[in-house]
C-alpha cells in the first residue's frame, strides 16, 4: 500500500471510464455521463487516443444551475439529444463525482423520462452508479456489466448456452481471438460473449460510417444470459460486484471464475475448462499454437533468465503477465496495480515469492521502488514512460492506456499465440537495448 | 561439439562443476586429438567424430544428456528435445577462459539447465472424459501447489 497521502500519476483510471468499455461492447449502445461535460470530453480523448477510433460519449453537461437545483432537466435533455442524434438501441448512463455528490436519483429520472418521451418508452436505459472519487476503472467496468444483466436479463426458455463474460478490459484483438477460437471450436452459437468490443472499438473504414459502430453483444443475447446453463467469467476476479454472481443468485445458473488465459498454464486452465463445457477437444490449430509457445519459451529462455521486470496495469492482466514471467524464468521484481484488493496480493504471492507488491499504487510509488533495486525491463501501460525515460529502462507496452505507440487495438496477449508474442516483445526490447550499448 | 581443443578443455570444466560428460565429439579433430580425448574421459562416454544431426539426436536421447555445448546449428535441436544448451561457438558473448571465465561458464550452464521452461508440461491436461477429469484435477492441484509452495 502507498504510504503517501496523495496520489500522483495514478496507475488506474476512474469508474466512469470503465463503464464506457463495457457499454461500447453492446450492440447499438451509447454511453452517457451524468455530470459535467469535462468528464465525457476527457474520457473521449483518453480512449480515442488509445484505440485510435472515434469514441463518442454523451453528457448531461451539468452546469452550476443543475448542480445546485438537481440535474434531472439536464439529464433528460441530454438523453433526448442522444436519441435524436444517434438512434441508439440502448443507453448506458454512468454517474460521475458531481452527480453522486448532489445525489440525483437516476432511476427515478429515467422513469419520468420514459413517460415524458414516447421515443424512449421501450428503449433499454441502463443506469450505473460510479462516483469516480471511489474505486477504479476496473470496478466501473465490472459494475457496468452487472448493471447490464440487472437491467436486461430476462427469464425465458433455457438456451443451454454458456455466458462467457470478459471480466477485464482487453483489446479488440484479444476479443477477436476468443471469438475465432469459439468459431474454430464449432461452438460460437453455444456461447454468449459479454461484452464484445472486437468491432466497436476497432471499426473498419467504410464508405458510409455508421453513427454507432456495428458489432457488440446483441441486446437479445444480454437478455438471454438469464437462461444460460452457466456463466464463465475470465478475469475480473478481484471485484466485489460482478455479473456472474447476480445471474447465479437471481436465475440459479452456476458462476465460475477463471484467470485470464495469459501465459501457458493459465491458457491451459481456460482450454481444459472449455473442453469440459463444449465436450469437444481443443482444435488442432490451437494445439499447434501451444507447441509453438513451448518452443518459443525454450528459444528465449536464456535471454530472459533472471531478467528483473517491473509489471504494472490492471490486476488480472498483471497476474497473467507475472505468471508468464515466472514460466520463462524472468523475475517479477515489482508488481503493481492501481486497484486495491487483498485477493490480488495473495494471488501474486502464490505465483512468486520475489516481487515487491504494490496495491493501489501510483507511478510515484512504482518509480521509487524501481529506483531502489535493479530493474531491467518495464512491462505495462504507456503511463510507465516517464520511469522508462528517467531510468533508461525499456518499456514494453501492454494494456490500457497505450497513448504513445500505435497498434493497441491489435495487440494480442491472450492464449498461446498472445503469450508467444509477449515473449518476442520482451526479448526484442532487451536485445534492442543491448545493441545500443 | 566443436574443435578438439574446446572439447578437451570442457571435460575438466564439467568435472569441476560435478557434472559428467556423456558424449564428446568434434567436427575437425584428427586421430591425435581423439587419442587425447580417450585418455581424459570416463568409461562409457561416447566419443563421436563429426556427428550429423540424426546421429547427434540419437546420442543425446540414448545417453540422456541434460545439456549440450555446441554451436548455433545444434542449439535448436537441443531445445526441441527439451535439452539445455550452452553456446561455445559464434553466439557466445562472454569469455570462458581463466577463473572469471569459469564463473561465466558455470552461470551459463546453470541458467539454461535450471530454467523453469523445461518443467512446463509438454502435454496439456485435457478437460474431456473420465480419465481426463483426473488430469484436470492434477492441473488445478499444480496451480494450487505452486501457490502454497511460494507462500511458505
Amino acid at each position: 500500500m502507498s504510504e503517501s497521502y496523495s496520489t500522483v500519476n495514478p496507475c488506474n483510471m476512474c469508474m466512469p471510464m470503465g463503464t464506457v468499455l463495457a457499454f461500447k461492447g453492446i450492440e447499438g449502445c451509447m454511453p452517457l455521463f451524468h455530470g459535467s461535460q469535462g468528464c465525457a470530453t476527457y474520457m473521449r480523448l483518453y480512449l480515442a487516443h488509445h484505440f485510435r477510433e472515434p469514441v463518442d460519449i454523451g453528457s448531461s453537461a451539468l452546469s452550476e444551475k443543475g448542480t445546485v437545483y438537481g440535474g434531472a432537466a439536464n439529464l433528460k435533455e441530454g438523453l433526448k439529444n442522444l436519441i435524436a442524434g444517434y438512434r441508439p438501441k440502448a443507453i448506458g448512463i454512468a454517474t460521475t463525482c458531481l452527480a453522486e455528490t448532489i445525489g440525483d436519483d437516476i432511476v427515478q429520472i429515467i422513469k419520468e423520462f420514459r413517460i415524458e418521451e414516447p421515443l424512449a418508452s421501450r428503449l433499454p436505459i441502463i443506469p450505473v452508479s460510479t462516483p469516480s472519487y471511489s474505486g477504479s476503472h476496473e470496478e466501473g467496468y465490472a459494475k457496468a456489466l452487472l448493471a447490464l444483466v440487472e437491467t436486461l436479463a430476462k427469464r425465458g426458455e433455457p438456451n443451454n448456452k454458456v455466458n462467457l463474460v470478459i471480466g477485464t478490459v482487453l483489446s479488440p484483438a484479444d476479443v477477436r481471438y476468443l471469438k475465432d477460437m469459439l468459431n474454430d471450436w464449432g461452438c460460437s452459437d453455444e456461447f454468449i460473449l459479454l461484452p464484445d468490443i472486437s468491432e466497436t472499438l476497432d471499426a473498419p473504414l467504410v464508405e458510409d460510417m455508421p453513427a454507432i459502430p456495428e458489432g457488440g453483444t446483441p441486446l437479445r443475447d444480454v437478455a438471454d444470459t438469464a437462461n444460460s446453463r452457466e456463466t464463465l467469467t475470465i478475469g475480473g476476479r478481484f471485484q466485489k460486484d460482478f455479473a456472474g454472481a447476480f445471474l447465479e443468485e437471481n436465475f440459479g445458473l452456476r458462476s465460475n471464475l477463471l484467470p485470464l488465459p495469459i501465459g501457458l498454464e493459465h491458457t491451459d486452465l481456460f482450454v481444459s475448462r472449455m473442453e469440459e463445457l463444449t465436450e469437444r477437444r481443443l482444435p488442432r490449430k490451437y494445439e499447434a499454437e501451444r507447441g509453438r509457445l513451448l518452443d518459443t519459451l525454450a528459444d528465449v529462455h536464456k535471454y530472459l533468465a533472471g531478467v528483473r521486470v517491473a509489471v504494472f496495469g490492471d490486476s488480472d492482466i498483471v497476474v497473467g503477465l507475472t505468471r508468464l514471467l515466472t514460466e520463462v524464468g524472468a523475475v517479477p521484481a515489482i508488481v503493481a496495480t492501481g486497484h486495491s484488493s487483498p485477493g490480488f496480493m495473495a494471488e501474486i504471492r502464490a505465483t512468486s515469492a520475489e516481487p515487491i507488491i504494490l496495491c493501489g499504487a501510483d507511478f510515484t510509488d512504482i518509480h521509487a521502488h524501481v529506483g531502489k533495486g535493479r530493474v531491467d525491463l518495464l512491462l505495462g501501460t504507456s503511463n510507465g514512460k516517464q520511469i522508462s525515460q528517467k531510468e533508461k529502462i525499456p518499456l514494453v507496452r501492454v494494456g490500457l492506456p497505450n497513448h504513445d505507440r500505435v497498434g493497441a487495438n491489435r495487440q494480442l496477449i491472450l492464449g498461446y499465440e498472445g503469450a508467444g508474442r509477449l515473449l518476442d516483445a520482451l526479448t526484442n526490447a532487451l536485445l534492442e537495448e543491448r545493441s545500443r550499448k | 561439439m566443436g574443435g578438439a581443443a574446446k572439447a578437451v578443455s570442457l571435460v575438466k570444466g564439467f568435472e569441476e562443476l560435478g557434472m559428467e560428460v556423456v558424449i564428446i565429439g568434434t567436427q575437425t579433430g584428427d586421430s591425435e586429438d581423439y587419442r587425447k580425448i580417450s585418455c581424459i574421459v570416463k568409461d562409457g562416454t561416447v566419443i563421436v567424430d563429426d556427428a550429423n544431426p540424426l546421429e547427434l539426436r540419437e546420442l543425446l536421447q540414448k545417453q540422456k544428456a541434460d545439456v549440450l555445448v555446441a554451436g548455433v546449428k545444434e542449439r535448436f535441436l537441443a531445445y526441441k528435445l527439451g535439452i539445455a544448451f550452452c553456446d561455445f561457438n559464434h553466439d557466445r558473448t562472454t569469455s570462458f577462459e581463466g577463473y572469471d571465465g569459469m564463473v561465466n561458464f558455470a552461470r551459463e550452464i546453470d541458467v539454461s539447465l535450471n530454467s523453469p521452461v523445461w518443467k512446463l508440461p509438454k502435454l496439456r491436461a485435457s478437460g474431456l472424459g473420465a480419465g481426463a477429469y483426473g488430469n484436470k484435477r492434477e492441473l488445478i492441484a499444480m496451480h494450487e501447489s505452486r501457490g502454497s509452495a511460494a507462500n511458505v
